[in-house]
């Protein structure tokens, strides 16, 4: 009984510190920022009580609507291709391949850059002037494209280099997957004829559903915080096209020091999150549901 | 059938290639233009190789001191969060704690909490901590932990992923270690230090590699609470001299390429444990 009591006493020695940790630097901050969400507050002077005003001032500001359209387009663009490709290419280095374990390694090297320096590489290729990319579209004939200054444009250019440096990662993650799948599944299948795209459809993605789940929750979380990208390369331009949600409260805390509505901002992000992370249980239940 | 074999195997290689000069060629452009002497063209073969491009980009801007900082932020970091979540990890994985279900629910949860949603009611904190950077007892007056070391490293003290991370690791180990150094009467204390810990070196690998690489790159957080030049780190310094010099690519490129590598080493020496790492929680 003793013996118990002392391992009792250490687990909470040894738990402590971290627990405290945590609660400082997430939970009372989470906590903080649903209270500083209902008060008007400028950091100078004491916070007022202001009650829904931030959130009414968000769903009424077009710019913020704005700033979610942008986000989404980012992010769900980003994920739906890349969720295809990470798996295609999955695929491919699931085989056989000569050189195969280098050309992966390469592929999720970007993975190590941070932002900053990703986006600094690719305002270089994009470079209307003395960027490789227009320089090959000038000798193709097709002229100058302005990839980062055409507000139809930038954002899709910023998705193109986020998902060249995340790409790696999630195919990393479905390699694991499909390395789990038993090789007689899809060779059943191929006795039976199914060709290429029924094998890939009717076995490979049913047998990867969960990794498949949790590459495009992730990716989708990712997406949802971007704001280094836009920060360097377009500062939320042209015409706010690259605004997004994490730049808008930035701007809103930072630049216009109004922290009620940065905060405001925070929790309906949280809100986003905590609905996406209890996405896939929902999903789960209703096939559980559907199975029965 | 074996013709049609070779041919898809030919494809695959094909497209393997094609898929590597996607990455290959932007990071072999973004060599040689580190390399390209100032005034000349980016985009032909440099007419010599500009070595000197190097020590200009890091005395072109603050950037040995910037290194210093994000070495700083980066060790002090990864340290803490080693600790904290090997003691937590370990206290979860093998003691009776109570709660330990409460908790561990919890842990799941911070796990998906983006780090932006606290930025803003983080940096209140930091600027109103008390008695601190010039503020009085109740947090007024001054600039508190904004602009410091201690406010550099705040967000990045402790993580649940790698307490999580941890926690699994410990549980995999079997109990039957614990028990027998108990009946030699061994202490807890040094059943954690020196039966369990030691075993562990593969997962505080992975740990050490996700919090460096996530405090290195960190650029949130640096850009809305350093105000002063000193206290830049490199990401932010470098967006700083991007803003103020966009035109010296060559500088610029030698610089992102001199704060990428230590990042990449780190992840190249520790594929193998990350890869497993990173993988195991979602095929689970």
């Amino acid at each position: 009984m003793g013996l118990e009591r002392g391992q009792r006493r250490a687990g909470g020695w040894l738990l402590s510190p971290a627990l405290v940790a945590l609660a400082v630097t997430t939970l009372v901050p989470l906590a903080f920022a649903a209270i500083l969400s209902f008060t008007r507050y400028d950091l100078l002077s004491d916070p007022e009580f202001a009650g829904l005003d931030n959130y009414i001032a968000l769903f009424t500001d077009p710019r913020f609507a704005q700033a979610i359209g942008n986000t989404l387009y980012f992010a769900v663009g980003q994920v739906v291709i890349g969720v295809v490709v990470a798996l295609l290419v999955a695929m491919l280095f699931n085989r056989r391949l000569y050189g195969g374990t280098a050309m992966r390694t390469l592929v999720y090297l970007p993975q190590a850059m941070s932002y900053v320096t990703v986006a600094l590489l690719w305002s270089f290729l994009y470079d209307p002037y003395v960027g490789p990319i227009n320089q090959l579209l000038r000798s193709l004939g097709i002229g100058q494209v302005n990839f980062l200054t055409d507000p139809n444009l930038a954002m899709p250019s910023i998705m193109a280099l986020s998902l060249w440096r995340n790409l790696g990662y999630f195919m990393i993650i479905l390699l694991a997957g499909l390395k789990a799948i038993p090789p007689e599944l899809p060779e059943a299948a191929q006795v039976d004829g199914a060709n290429w795209f029924q094998r890939l459809v009717y076995v490979t993605v049913p047998q990867l559903a969960s990794p498949l789940l949790f590459v495009a929750v992730t990716w989708l979380m990712g997406g949802l915080q971007m704001f280094t990208q836009s920060y360097v390369m377009t500062q939320g331009g042209p015409v706010n096209s690259t605004r997004t949600i994490v730049y808008d409260m930035y701007e809103s805390a930072f630049l216009r020091l109004d922290i009620g509505k940065a905060s405001a901002i925070a929790v309906l992000m949280f809100l986003a999150v905590l609905l996406l992370a209890i996405l896939p249980r929902i999903v789960a239940a209703m096939r559980e549901r559907s199975a029965a | 059938m074996r013709w049609r074999t070779a041919l898809s195997s030919a494809t695959a290689h094909v497209v393997a290639l094609l898929l590597t000069a996607l990455y290959l060629v932007p990071l072999l452009y973004m060599v040689m233009v580190s390399l390209v002497p100032t005034g000349e063209s980016t985009l032909e073969i440099p007419s010599r190789l500009e070595w000197s491009n190097y020590p200009a980009a890091l005395s072109a801007s603050d950037f040995p001191l910037f290194f210093l900082n994000s070495v700083i932020v980066a060790v002090i970091a990864s340290v803490s969060q080693i600790v904290l979540s090997c003691m937590a990890g370990y206290a979860l994985a093998k003691l009776p704690v109570k709660g330990a279900n409460t908790i561990m629910i919890l842990l799941i949860g911070l796990l998906v909490l983006p780090p932006e949603i606290v930025m803003v009611p983080l940096f209140v904190m930091a600027n109103k901590f008390p008695l601190a950077g010039g503020n009085d007892f109740f947090g007024a007056g001054g600039m508190g932990l904004l602009d410091t070391y201690a406010g550099l490293i705040l967000p990045h003290l402790a993580s649940a992923l790698a307490i999580f991370l941890m926690r699994q690791f410990y549980k995999d180990l079997p109990d039957e270690l614990g028990q027998a150094a108990r009946v030699d009467g061994a202490s807890e204390w040094r059943i954690f230090l020196r039966i369990y810990t030691p075993l562990t070196l593969p997962a505080v690998a992975v740990v050490t590699v996700l919090t460096f690489q996530s405090t290195w790159n960190d650029f949130l957080w640096p850009l809305i609470q350093v105000r002063s030049n000193d206290m830049r780190t490199l990401q932010l310094g470098l967006s700083v001299f991007y803003q103020e010099n966009s035109t010296q690519w060559n500088l610029l490129m030698a610089a992102v390429i001199l704060m990428s590598i230590p990042v990449m080493a780190i992840f190249v020496f520790g594929q193998r444990f990350f890869t497993d790492g990173i993988s195991a929680g979602a095929v689970k």
